[in-house]
């Protein structure tokens, strides 16, 4: 007996009966497919969005100050470093003052750098608050830059005799005690307002970092703003947040003003996601219910057109088929008939949508093990029947 | 010789309320060349005694024996398959084949090829009277005569040595009936075999070589 020559056969003459196992399939796997569909799209909206929202973030001290962090290097490598980041924008500045290092002691060397400029490294032009003016030649892309340039105040020019063009020699100093010093000669390439007295004088970051690492200086970071990337994974910077000492201000946790917070300014992106989440949110965990639901109507179905087929079976067992045979033959036919309008569902899907995800592929199939799980069941429960008693009931 | 024997046969099953014992103590050895009847009530057990000899059932006491062996250490769907046949009232014939594929059937079970297998089923057909028209018939187009000639011819396919008959002319008027009851007659005396028809109709039971009566599960020679 031939499994090949009988499956089909069963198939093609079982007729109507066939046909209900095929559209049952095939309506599920469309069903499947289609609900899957739904929230692929709704997930490539939120992706949209969050690609196209920027979020940025900042570093604040407990007691409200985004400048004068003292941040250590070590923290802005592992934010760097974290793949959140995108963009980081930092200030860092040293002491010191204009003009070669003068021989001075004490009071008066602590008076001199007083009352002289500190010099800022930058990495963005976004630090000022009006846009600087800046020579030709030049453009906002010099923050970027390790040129020995500058933009000093227009009161600076003034007060120390030099215009545009000029080069300003800066003596970076260690500090009091153990007075180290190193100078560095800058191109002023610009001007900007500023209504401090002294007013710092700004350089591009890597140039005080330099002057950090002559001095033998732990390289300390000012302030540090950030365009933040991969959005949809906030909750995990969050944690990696804690991990890297940040204290979260909401939860009230710091008690040392020194400490310091990342504030993730998320609020538009929040809201704009918010509806889309909830939907994504809600249909995921649906999904189970859904699966499970067809997956039981894969179940019953099976179940149900197997046990009205009784007769055959004791009729097969009364011949001496074996239960192993019947068992092949049986299972052959309706996972045949599942696969197939599985499949057809697959084409119908690809045909009208172009695509179709893995895991909408993997729900399919899975609906197909439901399936054949069903029929199994109901294959071996026959096995228990009494074959006499079906085989003696009188007409 | 003796073919087939129960011996102290018993058998006892559960129902949801009690405990019945269908079958009580039986023995009898049933020989080759003969027909047998067991007649009796409804209820009183032949069913269950056919169901024990055809190997679907093992006793819950006692022992069947075949040949020798004891059906409960015999591969028992092979017994089925080569040695034992069974004829019943409904016909129980496979409704999608045709009346040519279902004589085939136990052929191709045996693993005879499906060309030998068609010539030998053809061969059967018309052993018991019927001609080359019913082979492309399903059995809802056949007559209840008609598909217990091909549940007879399907019996014999596999050259059995044993055939058992529940009821065979249950569902059949008196001419068609006697006709059964003719062929499953020649089988036992022109072909050897051992035949075994349970019935009630004691009109059938009078054409028997023996006849063993049923009663309250017990048997014995009437």
């Amino acid at each position: 007996m031939s499994i090949l020559k009988a499956v089909p056969r069963s198939l093609l003459r079982r007729g109507v009966r066939s046909l209900v196992v095929l559209a049952v399939s095939l309506v599920i796997a469309l069903f499947l497919n289609m609900y899957g569909n739904a929230i692929s799209q709704h997930e490539q909206t939120l992706d949209e969005l969050h690609a196209s929202i920027e979020v940025t973030g900042y570093i604040i001290s407990l007691d409200g100050n985004t400048q004068g962090l003292d941040i250590e290097e070590q923290t802005i490598k592992g934010l760097e470093e974290s793949g959140f980041i995108r963009e980081g924008i930092y200030t860092r500045k040293i002491w010191g003052m204009v003009g070669p290092w003068q021989e001075l002691a004490g009071t008066q060397l602590s008076n001199k750098i007083y009352n002289s400029p500190r010099l800022i490294g930058a990495n963005s032009i976004t630090t000022f608050a009006l846009p600087p003016e800046i020579m030709d030649g030049y453009d906002e892309s010099l923050f970027a830059s390790a040129e020995k340039v500058c933009l000093v105040s227009e009161d600076s020019l003034g007060l120390y005799g030099l215009a545009i063009g000029d080069e300003l020699q800066y003596t970076a100093v260690s500090d009091w005690r153990n007075v180290r010093h190193s100078s560095v000669s800058l191109k002023i390439v610009g001007t900007y307002e500023s209504p401090f007295r002294p007013a710092a004088i700004y350089c591009p970051l890597d140039v005080v970092t330099a002057l950090y690492r002559e001095l033998d200086l732990p390289v300390l970071t000012d302030s540090a703003s950030f365009i933040l990337q991969n959005t949809q994974e906030l909750n995990q910077f969050r944690e990696l947040l804690e991990n890297l000492n940040f204290i979260n201000q909401q939860a009230g946790s710091g008690s040392d003003y020194k400490q310091l917070s990342f504030i993730i300014s998320d609020r538009l992106l929040k809201n704009a996601t918010a509806s889309v989440q909830s939907y994504i949110d809600f249909t995921t965990a649906l999904y189970p219910v859904i699966y499970l639901l067809c997956a039981g109507i894969g179940f019953v179905v099976s179940y149900l057109l197997i046990r009205i087929r009784k007769p055959e079976f004791a009729i097969m067992r009364s011949l001496g088929t074996s239960k192993v045979l019947t068992f092949l033959i049986f299972f052959s036919e309706q996972g045949v008939l599942c696969l197939l309008g599985a499949a057809l569902g697959i084409f119908l899907t690809l045909a009208t949508t172009q695509h179709i995800s893995a895991q909408q592929f993997v729900t399919v199939i899975g609906y197909v093990v439901f399936y054949l799980v069903g029929a199994s069941i109901a294959i071996l429960a026959m096995n228990r029947v009494n074959v006499m008693q079906i085989l003696t009931a009188k007409e | 010789m003796s073919i087939l024997s129960l011996k102290d046969v018993s058998y006892t099953y559960k129902s949801r309320y009690q405990t019945v014992q269908a079958v009580k103590n039986a023995s009898y050895s049933f020989q080759q060349g003969k027909v047998y009847a067991i007649v009796g009530k409804s209820g009183s057990g032949k069913t269950t005694v056919l169901s024990l000899l055809a190997g679907l059932d093992l006793p819950s006491d006692g022992q069947v024996v075949y040949n020798g062996t004891p059906t409960g250490k015999m591969d028992r769907d092979k017994y089925r398959r080569e040695d034992v046949a069974v004829i019943y009232q409904a016909y129980n014939l496979f409704p999608l084949l045709t009346a040519l594929e279902n004589v085939m059937y136990p052929l191709e079970l045996k693993g005879v090829k499906a060309k030998e297998a068609r010539a030998k089923a053809a061969e059967m057909i018309e052993s018991v009277g019927l001609t080359e028209e019913v082979f492309k018939r399903y059995p809802a187009m056949l007559s209840g005569g008609e598909q217990q000639r091909i549940a007879i011819a399907r019996a014999l396919a596999a050259q059995p040595k044993v055939i058992l008959a529940d009821e065979p002319t249950g569902n059949l008027d008196t001419e068609n009936g006697a006709n059964i009851v003719n062929i499953l007659k020649s089988l036992a005396h022109e072909k050897n075999c051992c035949v075994i028809i349970v019935t009630h109709d004691l009109a059938i039971a009078e054409q028997a070589d023996v006849v063993l009566r049923m009663q309250d599960g017990e048997m014995a020679t009437a």
